[in-house]
């Protein structure tokens, strides 16, 4: 087993050199800083869902480590993945962030590590805070239709948001 | 035959029953999430009111039954009457979707007019008990069976359909869009059934919180189709009361002349 995943490793790191042979997507999100009121650190969650409003993969969620009572209130990432299996969301939960950038990578397969069939998505972002907002921003993309990049302007709890689709032409 | 049927029409139309008070349980929360070792408390109101969900008139929270996801019935853990409402409190321990409901008993009333009296005469037994009670010189006679739901559903973690399932007597609602995933500006649609069939023609009504703020209602009304489903799309998060209701010819007409079978659901729309 440790043989396999050491190969695979090493696989990753052979493909990820020949840069146009890895089709990824990166999110550059930007938790703004707040001053006014009383502040405490955002619960976030990045996923992405198919045309359909299916869930395919989270990318990323940060939360307190203060158990699951709060995860509903990330409302529509709850109901749309969070709610269904909680030994998922206890193995991808990490830590909540402060304010600052942060790069998101992910490598274009669903939550079974299977690559995505070329269609419509559309990525998530929701960032909830305790006594503060709450905001949801989306973008739209096609596969089929290769490399974009698109900013998000800024909300009350995002700041500018970059999302680069890369590696899908040549 | 036609002047029966007109006869028969306008004698269902005259209800001096029809309660003007929606009644209704309103639960803390309807989507919570929780570890599996966690116990959830819910603590919800029941009255009734013109106002939605303004608290009006105390009726009882000792007859709520409390369904669990996996079916079995449970009651609350405790609860209480005040003066203008009754409080109920719930520990949610399993995952899943639960069903509080008040106990669905089925009610006769009956009315007659006294000669040489304007008012009318109210009773509480069906038209065969009320004829052995009443005045010799009582006439114009009815009587209805109404039957009435006060219902509401609250998931804990992942949403189950167990508790959705109809029983099959009387009017009942089906929540085809499972009650945990009504969302505003998302379509979702209900069904009725009335004795497990669908049932077309249900008048169903649904208003949402905070229409004390409001110069006006802002009511939905809805009518179910063949396959006794409605479908609607709310323009806003919030809590709703939905009242639906149907009249038909009863069975026995010796006991009552139709019955009157209403449902009150209350349920959230989230946010996006």
């Amino acid at each position: 087993m440790r043989h396999l995943i050491r190969t695979t490793a090493i696989g990753a790191l052979f493909v990820s050199s020949v840069v146009f042979a890895t089709p990824r997507m990166t999110v550059d999100l930007t938790l703004p800083e707040i001053t006014e009121g009383q502040y405490h650190r955002p619960y976030v969650a990045v996923w992405v869902e198919d045309a359909k409003g299916q869930t395919v993969k989270t990318l990323s969620l940060w939360v307190w480590d203060e158990g699951h009572k709060w995860l509903k209130d990330i409302r529509r990432w709850w109901r749309k993945a969070g709610r269904e299996d909680m030994s998922f969301v206890d193995g991808i939960a990490s830590a909540t962030r402060p304010a600052g950038h942060y790069k998101i990578d992910w490598d274009l397969k669903d939550e079974a590590g299977k690559p995505l069939v070329p269609a419509s998505y559309t990525v998530f972002i929701e960032v909830v805070r305790e006594h503060g907002g709450r905001d949801l921003v989306r973008q739209t993309f096609d596969l089929a239709a290769g490399d974009f990049t698109a900013q998000l302007p800024a909300t009350t709890e995002t700041g500018v948001i970059d999302i680069r689709l890369s590696g899908m032409t040549r | 035959m036609k002047l029966r049927f007109v006869a028969l029409v306008s004698a269902l139309c005259i209800s001096p029953f029809a309660s003007s008070h929606d009644r209704w349980i309103l639960p803390s929360h309807y989507n919570v999430s929780a570890e599996s070792n966690e116990a959830v408390w819910i603590t919800s109101d029941v009255s009734a009111s013109n106002q939605v969900f303004m608290v009006d008139k105390p009726v009882t929270a000792s007859d709520v039954k409390v369904y669990l996801p996996d079916g079995k019935p449970s009651s609350p853990s405790s609860s209480y009457t005040g003066g203008r409402k009754s409080v109920f409190d719930v520990q949610l321990l399993q995952d899943g979707t639960y069903k509080f409901e008040k106990e669905v008993t089925p009610r006769y009333f009956s009315v007659y007019k006294v000669k040489g009296k304007e008012e009318v005469v109210r009773s509480r037994l069906d038209k065969k008990a009320t004829a052995a009670v009443m005045p010799k010189d009582a006439y114009d006679l009815k009587g209805s069976l109404t039957v009435a739901r006060v219902e509401t559903y609250v998931t804990r973690n992942k949403p189950t359909d167990k508790v959705l399932a109809p029983k099959g007597e009387y009017l009942e609602l089906v929540p085809i869009t499972h009650p945990a995933d009504i969302v505003e500006n998302e379509p979702a649609t209900l069904q009725f059934v009335y004795d497990g069939k669908p049932v077309e023609g249900v008048s169903v009504a649904i208003m949402k919180d905070g229409s004390l703020y409001r110069n006006k209602p802002e009511e939905i009304s809805l009518t179910s189709d063949k396959e006794g489903k409605v479908a609607m799309t709310l323009p806003a998060a919030g809590r709703y009361l939905l009242h639906a209701s149907i009249e038909r010819p009863s069975p026995d007409k010796s006991l009552a002349d139709k019955t009157v079978s209403e449902i009150f659901l209350t349920f959230e729309a989230g946010l996006e």
